[in-house]
Formats: structure tokens, C-alpha cells, sequence
């Protein structure tokens, strides 16, 4: 087998394997009653309310033939629930993730495991990313070997990780995003825009914010049409490609859908569901309430049931506070989380010394409107959550940066050797997050919890090591059959050597790139 | 389908922008300033500092009162802003308006804008670098509320920024009268807040050791001597001032109305706690400078000053000059140090705001280095704009200013509305004197909108009036 084969093969077969082996979820086919339920809820697969509210609009829609909820779909949704001008329980998330997660969830049920179906569609999106930030890689410079390793950083090196085995938005997300880029880099017909266009208005469906955060790529798709070019005699050349226009129709598609779907949950076309009036809880008798007195305030650090607007969600004076969480707090920060995503930046600087504004501009702007439009938000922390979840398309532009830096310093030991040492590190955290819990609190809740659980109460990564050490996990192979045979520390840690020693390969491979240029491998 | 735009037309717009941008620049943020005025004015926030109307006051003073005159202008704070009210404070309208204080924040905030823009001109930096610098400093709401009033703020920046930009002019030009021009606004700034006075230590350091490296002792002493007398000359003025009114040079600074006083009164409270604590003022002054410049913009900032201090094109006088624009940052973390001063921070120092408009002092510096950063970025400029487009978006949209929450909520502010509105009713349609102390209450004089020769104040204290 060739090289380059060999090298694709085993670049997927570690993705698919460390997918496989962490997915969430447990056997059989649960209803809305039985989700509500500890097994499923608190110590199962949906563990959170953004995985519930999710699922419970897939749920009503495939079993219930409805967007509205019935009373233990909205109980199942709670505190993560909406109320639409009609006082009927609805989604408060955009819609789109759970009718994509719509085929897995029914061929899930078929064979008797409709949560485990419908993650998996989250983890095939995830490995589709793995393979799009290497072909990106590859086209911007970057070896095979530098690229797959570029690519393992963001599927198993971030926290992207452990939400790639659980129901959030965050991967189809970055799917719609890579996508768009890498038809850009590769093709610059008419279909290809078109199909940019679909994917780009197709985020906004998937998550409102990705109306910002698909800017700098709309922007760069909408160059392909209109373009201005300064030149040497300070004129400046307009360049207009009227045909290409007719590529925007496309994004109509998902539009009318989103639009379809507002008008019919949310009572108006224009309103979006994050600003309904949200229901906390729900109280014995059916009726809603917008606090709840019962629970700890786990899902909710910032809840206000009326007067809200898509605006209001971001202040600046939130941005040094989310700038700490996002980069330095224990709870979340990346360099805590995931510090190998850091060399990134190193990958952009190589961009920026060869001139290629163009792409950088991509990688770069999205990074930083990533960061900034969640520093803004007033949770960064995501609520209860493993790391800065808000942050995986960043990590996904920033991988790409990885792959190029290791390209370009293939020949330094000590860049190659600071890269192994920052990836085994982020990789040991994110794969405990994968097989545990993504149910860390925010350090600002854990003196209140400690309180009302009367315990100690960890919110760092130790949680989860806490968790594995207590032989918990929620991966699914294990809790259904592996458990049998390992405790769940083996499990992990065989997991993690696994990967280690797979990059391991690859760098190795790179390495020998550098000192046989001639013989590359 | 393309096509050139002629050259012609992009010709003629250069040509215009060449020769008017410094005119149009200051007619645009003359424009935004009138208005930032009004809209504070009608809502009623230029007010709102307890501090701003007693700066009116004093003003007012100075040509209104039972005894007017120059001995008005008091002890504690420096007298160049009340100087200038006295120009119009004597007008009702400007007075209560806030106007004849805002007047000079304002003119200071064109002026300021300007500064940064020939600053950045300076340093070799092109149109787009230099209009992003001024328009960081125009579009912070902090600044544009605080030119909005009676503060001090603005006058300093304007006051400091023009010092450092000739300090600039001096160390790329080597023309002596430059440096004399700094020293003046030096001397200015010395007269404005005693930040002025850890300027003139600080430039006349550089301007020291810069000089003894060039030319040994005697020409270290000689620009020394030149920049110092008259940098110093309004340090000395205040030095007499104090002498000859209240017997004691230095009775501004130990006097019972004194910051020394105010922050002893603090520090017994426990509520002092930088005083000591380098790393707790460092860090105090950090949030008050992130909440006030914009975090992101701060961020840019910073990597714009790594920049300017690697880039070898820029000449090493020019950057040497530009460490002056780091002066507000080193005083305020040294005032917090001494325990000179006091900040709090909402969330860090309780749930309360006090002083948080410190922090605008480095918005020059900041703005300058963004601006610095964005020529030095050309290729991802558009990535910069964008994200800066992004956060002054929500800026503007959450209304986003901790100078305004300071002066409406935080410690800064006093809701006096009862006791001027009593007294007003009471005493406003009736003849004889209300016996007041001003030092702690000149909100109430000023809110109750009576004639200033109605109060009998500390200084005449029991005695009668002459008139």
C-alpha cells in the first residue's frame, strides 16, 4: 500500500476509533417519560439541558409529529424551554441540529438505541471536520503527515473532543464552515458558490450566532462575485461577475426553512427562538415557571424570561471577564484545556510572512469573532460545560494553523518536541472529558453548590478524573459492553495511549520528512 | 465584467484629504462632540458627578459670591480648569448647564483627536492607521461622556498628549523649540491634576538621560534645566499659592481637605487596600484601564506597543519619545501604590465604583499603539476592522460606559435632589443666608440652583458678610 494511502487509513481509523469508543449514550429506545429520568438525564447522555432541549425538539417532531411540546417533552427541555406568544412550550434553540439529527435517531431506533443514533450523526460530523481541516491543510502547504496531525489536534486535542460524542450544535457548525472553505480554496464555478451560500445561511438555522462568526467566509464568498483591487497607479479595478450573483438563491433554501420554522414555533417569522420568554421549570400542575425553587442553578447562569432581544445577550463591559474564562481560568481556559491549540498561531504568522492575506484573513477573522462574540456573551462559560465549548470553530481555524506551523518548522526538534508534549497533555484532558462528563460547573457556582450538595465540589478537569477514578463513564461501548472486562481508568488511559502513540507515528513521519526531503514519506 | 475607476478622481480625493485632513478631522469631532453634549446635557448624566459641580462651583465662585475673587479657586484641586470656567461661568446657563466646564473638556477633545492623528503621522503611520487611532479615542463612550461634562479628565489628556507629541517633535526633529513646547504643556497639565506633576518627573527623566547619552553631563543639564523651569513653573505657581493663601506650601497636599486626609479617613476604614500591594494596584488599575479603553481595544493596544518598540523602522528617538505616553500608566499604579489614591472596582473591591475613570488616562496611549498596529497589520487591516466593528456595535448597543455607572450608581455620584429641591422651596423666595459646608456639599449649592452669594461657606465661617 502506498504512503499516502496508508497514511489516510490510519489518520481515519484513529479518528473513527476514538469516536467510537467514547460516543455517548445507552441501549434502547427511551420516551419522553423515561428521559426525564436520572438514568438519562443526570448520570446518562443527555446529562445537560442544551443536549435535552435538543433532543426534545427531535423527539416531538419524529414521535409527536409536532414543534410543540407536550408536557413531558417540556419537562425533558426544562430549564432550557421557550414559550411562544400562543403559551405553548417550544424549543429556545435554533432548530436545524435536531432535524439533521433526525435519520440517526430513527436508524438508531430501529436497532433498539435512539440516543446512541442520533449522537452518532454528531460524531460523523466530527469526522467529516477531522478530514475537511486536513484537506484544507493540504492545500494551503502543508505535508500529509503535518496535516493529519493538524487535524487530530482539533478532533481529539480540543474540546471538541468530548463534544463530539454528545448532542451540541458545536460540530455541525464548523461542518458548515470548513465545508464553505474548502469549496473555496478548490473550485470557483457557480455550483460550488452556490453550495457556500447554502451552507453558510444553513448556520444560522444551526445557531444564530453563526451569522457572525460565517462573516469573514461570506465575505470571501461574496469577493468571487464583486471584488475591488487597488493597483500601483492608485486607481482601483472593480471586478464584477454578474452570472455568479444567481448563486445567492441558493441560500433561500435554508432561509424560507428557518424562516418556516420561526413563523410556525416562535408565532413570527423574525423571532428568534433564543429571545422567547424562557421556562425554567415547570411546576406539578403543567403550568410554567420562570425560576425553580428545587434546583440547583446548574443550566442557568443567565436566565431573564422577558425582555429579551438578539442585541441584548452581548455587552463589551462582559469582555475582560470573558477573555479570562475563555484563555486563563481553570474551568475553562483553553490554556488549561487544550494549550497545543496556542501553536496555531505560529501557523497564521507563517500565512502572514508568505503573504497569503486572503485565507488568513478567513482563519483568522473567524478565530477571533469566535472569541470575542463569546467574551461578549454574558455566560463564556457555557454554563455547565468542558472548557470553552463556545470555541471549537476557533480551534478548528487555528488546527489548520497547527498543521501549517509543524510544516514549516518540521526541522526544528524542539518545536516539534514543545507540539508532542502540549498535544499528550491537551489530549489526556479532552479524553477524560470524552468518557466522563461534560458537566463541569463554573468556578463562580461552586461555592453555592457546595452549599446546597454539602460536599466538596470540583469544577476543573479533576471532576472528571474524580468521575473515571469512581469508574464512571458515559462513553457508550463501555457502559454497554466493555465494563465487563476494564474499570473505567483502563479504559481511558488504553484510549489515550492509543492516540498518543498514533500522533506519534505521524510526527515520527514528519520528522523523517525533514531529514530525508528527498525520500518524503 | 471590470473596470478601473480613473485615477483621476481617486487624484483629487487624495489631494483634498492631503491638504484638509487635519480641518475635516477636526470639524467631524467637533460635530460628534456638540452632540455627545447635548444628548447628556437632555438626559441629564453631565451632571451627575458629584465632582462636576464642584469644579462649577468653585468656577462660579471665583465671579459670583459673597466674597468673589481669585482666592476662591481653593486648595486642593489645581486651578487651570476653574480658570478657564471663570470665563463663562459667570452666565447662569453656563453654569448650571455644565457648559462652561464641558466647554474646554470639549475643545480638549478635538484637540486630543487631533493630537493623535499627528502623533501617528509622526511615526510614519499611513491615513488608515491614523484615522483608526483617532477614531478608537472618539467612539469610546467614557470619553465621549466625560468631554460631556465639568471633569478634569479631558483637559489632561488633551494637556499630556500635546506634551508628549512635541516631546516626539524634539527627538525626530531636534529642534529645541519643541521641547520648550512640551515643557509648556507639561507646565499646563502640572496645573490641571497632579498627574501633570509625575509627567513633568518622568519627561524631564528622559529628557535627562536621553540628553547625558548624547552629550554627556553638561548637555544632560542644560535641556534638563530649559525643560524642567518651565514644565515646573506651574508646580512652583501652586507651591506659592498655597504659601501665600494658606501659609503652608504643601497645604494641599496635607490639608484636611486634602486626598492625603481623604485616603488616611479610607485606610482606617480598611478601605484602602492597594496601599502596600503592588501587584493588587497593578491589577486594580488594569480592570479600571480594560473598562475603560474597551478590553479588545486595550488588547490591540498592547500588541501595538510590542510593535512600535521592535519595529527598527521607526527611528529609536521616536520610540524612545513614545514611553511618555506610558506616564498615566505608571502614576496611577504608584498613587494606588503610596495609597495616593483610591479605585474601586465593582466585582473586585466590592459592589461599587469609585474613581473608575482613572482608567481613561492611557486612551491616548492606546489609541495610538491600536493605530500604530493597524498600519503595521495592512494585510489583515480588514480582520481588525472587523472585530473592532464588532465590539463598538454592542458598545453603542448596550450603552456600555463605567465613567457613566460611576457618576450614576457608584460612589462617584450624589443624589442630592431632596435636600436642594427643600431648600430651594424654602429659601429661594426669601431674603438672608444659608450657612453651608461646601467642601462636602457643593452638589447642594449648586442643585439647588440659588445665587452663590446666598451661602456663607467655611472660609467666612461665622463672620458676617460685608455685603
Amino acid at each position: 500500500m502506498k504512503y499516502s494511502r496508508l497514511s489516510i487509513f490510519l489518520f481515519g481509523f484513529v479518528c473513527a476509533i476514538a469516536l467510537l469508543f467514547s460516543v455517548r449514550g445507552l441501549p434502547g429506545n427511551p420516551t419522553a417519560q423515561e428521559l426525564v429520568t436520572p438514568v438519562w438525564k443526570d448520570h446518562g447522555p443527555l446529562e445537560l439541558s442544551p443536549e435535552r432541549g435538543r433532543f426534545a425538539l427531535l423527539y416531538s417532531v419524529v414521535e409527536d409529529r409536532s414543534l410543540f411540546f407536550s408536557l413531558p417533552v417540556a419537562r425533558l427541555a426544562t430549564p432550557d424551554l421557550a414559550r411562544n406568544p400562543d403559551g405553548k412550550f417550544v424549543s429556545l434553540f435554533a432548530p436545524l441540529l435536531s432535524f439533521l439529527l433526525i435519520p440517526g435517531y430513527l436508524i438508531g431506533k430501529f436497532f433498539g438505541a435512539s440516543v446512541v443514533g442520533a449522537t452518532l450523526v454528531v460524531a460523523i460530523a466530527a469526522f467529516a471536520n477531522a478530514f475537511l481541516i486536513r484537506a484544507i491543510a493540504l492545500r494551503l502547504g502543508a505535508g500529509k503527515n503535518a496535516a493529519s496531525l493538524g487535524a487530530l489536534t482539533f478532533l481529539l486535542a480540543t474540546p471538541a473532543f468530548p463534544y463530539a460524542t454528545t448532542l451540541y450544535q458545536h460540530h455541525f457548525s464548523v461542518l458548515f464552515l470548513l465545508s464553505a472553505i474548502l469549496l473555496l480554496l478548490s473550485n470557483r464555478g457557480f455550483l460550488s458558490l452556490a453550495l457556500v451560500f447554502f451552507l453558510l445561511v444553513s448556520g444560522i438555522a444551526l445557531d444564530n450566532p453563526n451569522a457572525i462568526l460565517f462573516l469573514p467566509v461570506g465575505l470571501w464568498a461574496l469577493s468571487r462575485i464583486l471584488s475591488f483591487r487597488t493597483s500601483d497607479t492608485e486607481s482601483v479595478r472593480v471586478s464584477f461577475r454578474p452570472l455568479l450573483l444567481f448563486s445567492g438563491f441558493f441560500a433561500v433554501i435554508p432561509l424560507l426553512f428557518f424562516l418556516w420554522y420561526n413563523s410556525l414555533a416562535n408565532g413570527n417569522p423574525f423571532t428568534l427562538s433564543g429571545t422567547l420568554p424562557s421556562v425554567v421549570a415547570i411546576s406539578s400542575d403543567g403550568s410554567p415557571l420562570s425560576t425553580d425553587p428545587n434546583q440547583i442553578p446548574r443550566d442557568r447562569l443567565e436566565r431573564e424570561a422577558s425582555e429579551k432581544t438578539a442585541v441584548g445577550f452581548f455587552q463589551t463591559r462582559a469582555l475582560l471577564n470573558g477573555f479570562l474564562i475563555h484563555l486563563t481560568s481553570p474551568d475553562r481556559g483553553a490554556l488549561w484545556f487544550t494549550p497545543v491549540i496556542f501553536l496555531g498561531f505560529f501557523g497564521f504568522a507563517v500565512l502572514f510572512v508568505r503573504k497569503e492575506y486572503g485565507i488568513l484573513r478567513v482563519l483568522l477573522g473567524t478565530s477571533l469573532l469566535t472569541f470575542l462574540l463569546y467574551s461578549l456573551w454574558s455566560d463564556p462559560w457555557g454554563g455547565w460545560a468542558f472548557g470553552s465549548r463556545y470555541l471549537i470553530p476557533a480551534y478548528a481555524m487555528l488546527s489548520i494553523g497547527i498543521a501549517i506551523a509543524l510544516e514549516s518548522r518540521k526541522r526544528s526538534f524542539i518545536f516539534l518536541a514543545a507540539f508532542f508534549l502540549l498535544f499528550s497533555f491537551s489530549l489526556s484532558v479532552n479524553t477524560l472529558g470524552a468518557i466522563t462528563s461534560i458537566a463541569n460547573p463554573p468556578k463562580v457556582q461552586v461555592l453555592e453548590l457546595e452549599a446546597l450538595s454539602g460536599k466538596e465540589q470540583k469544577y476543573t478537569v479533576m471532576r472528571n478524573w474524580q468521575a473515571l477514578e469512581q469508574n464512571t463513564s458515559t462513553a457508550f461501548l463501555y457502559r454497554s459492553v466493555l465494563h465487563r472486562f476494564f474499570g473505567a481508568i483502563p479504559y481511558g488511559v488504553s484510549l489515550f495511549i492509543f492516540v498518543v502513540v498514533s500522533a506519534f507515528l505521524f510526527l515520527y513521519a514528519l520528522l523523517r520528512e525533514s531529514s530525508f526531503p528527498s525520500r518524503r514519506v | 465584467m471590470e473596470e478601473n475607476i480613473t485615477p483621476r478622481f481617486f487624484g483629487r480625493l487624495k489631494m483634498i484629504l492631503d491638504r484638509y485632513e487635519v480641518s475635516i478631522l477636526s470639524l467631524v469631532l467637533s460635530i460628534i462632540s456638540v452632540i455627545a453634549f447635548v444628548f447628556y446635557y437632555q438626559n441629564g448624566l453631565g451632571l451627575a458627578y458629584n465632582d462636576a459641580r464642584s469644579h462649577l462651583d468653585i468656577g462660579r465662585r471665583v465671579v459670583e459670591g459673597l466674597s468673589p475673587g481669585f482666592a476662591q479657586l481653593g486648595s486642593v484641586w489645581l486651578p487651570l480648569t476653574h480658570l478657564l470656567m471663570t470665563l463663562t461661568v459667570w452666565n447662569d446657563f453656563m453654569w448650571h448647564s455644565g457648559l462652561a466646564g464641558a466647554l474646554w473638556s470639549m475643545i480638549s477633545f478635538v484637540g486630543t483627536g487631533v493630537l493623535i492623528h499627528l502623533f501617528l503621522k509622526e511615526l510614519g503611520v499611513g491615513r488608515v492607521g491614523r484615522l483608526t487611532g483617532v477614531f478608537l479615542f472618539a467612539a469610546n463612550i467614557n470619553i465621549l461622556y466625560l468631554q460631556s461634562t465639568a471633569m478634569t479628565e479631558l483637559v489632561l489628556l488633551g494637556t499630556m498628549t500635546a506634551a508628549a507629541y512635541f516631546l516626539l517633535l524634539f527627538y525626530t526633529r531636534g529642534i529645541l523649540s519643541f521641547l520648550i513646547l512640551s515643557s509648556f504643556f507639561v507646565m499646563l497639565a502640572t496645573l490641571v491634576r497632579y498627574d501633570g506633576w509625575f509627567l513633568l518627573f518622568f519627561s524631564s527623566l528622559m529628557i535627562f538621560f536621553s540628553s547625558f547619552k548624547e552629550g554627556g553631563y553638561r548637555k544632560a543639564e542644560g535641556r534638563f534645566i530649559l525643560f524642567a523651569t518651565l514644565g515646573g513653573f506651574g508646580v512652583f505657581l501652586w507651591l506659592l499659592w498655597n504659601l501665600l493663601i494658606f501659609g503652608d506650601p504643601l497645604f494641599f497636599a496635607f490639608g484636611p481637605y486634602s486626598a492625603h486626609t481623604q485616603q488616611q479617613d479610607l485606610q482606617s476604614a480598611g478601605m484602602l487596600p492597594t496601599k502596600g500591594d503592588w501587584f493588587l494596584s497593578a491589577k486594580m488599575y488594569f480592570y479600571a484601564l480594560a473598562y475603560n479603553t474597551n478590553a479588545w481595544v486595550l488588547a490591540l493596544g498592547f500588541v501595538g506597543t510590542i510593535l512600535l518598540f521592535l519595529d527598527r523602522r521607526v527611528s529609536r528617538n521616536a520610540r524612545f519619545a513614545s514611553l511618555a505616553l506610558f506616564a498615566p500608566l505608571f502614576f496611577n499604579i504608584l498613587a494606588l501604590y503610596l495609597g495616593h489614591s483610591v479605585l474601586f472596582i465593582q466585582g473586585l473591591s466590592g459592589d461599587t465604583w469609585f474613581n473608575i475613570r482613572y482608567g481613561i488616562m492611557m486612551m491616548p496611549s492606546v489609541a495610538i499603539f491600536a493605530g500604530f498596529l493597524m498600519e503595521r497589520m495592512a494585510g489583515i487591516r480588514s480582520v481588525l476592522v472587523g472585530t473592532l466593528a464588532l465590539v463598538f456595535f454592542f458598545q453603542f448597543s448596550s450603552a456600555d460606559a463605567v465613567t457613566i455607572d460611576d457618576g450614576r450608581v457608584g460612589s462617584s455620584q450624589k443624589n442630592v435632589t431632596e435636600v436642594s429641591t427643600w431648600l430651594r422651596e424654602h429659601a429661594g423666595g426669601r431674603d438672608g443666608y444659608i450657612l453651608i459646608s461646601a467642601a462636602s456639599h457643593d452638589s447642594i449649592i449648586f442643585s439647588s440652583g440659588l445665587p452663590m452669594k446666598r451661602f456663607i461657606r467655611e472660609e467666612r465661617g461665622i463672620l458676617s458678610p460685608r455685603d
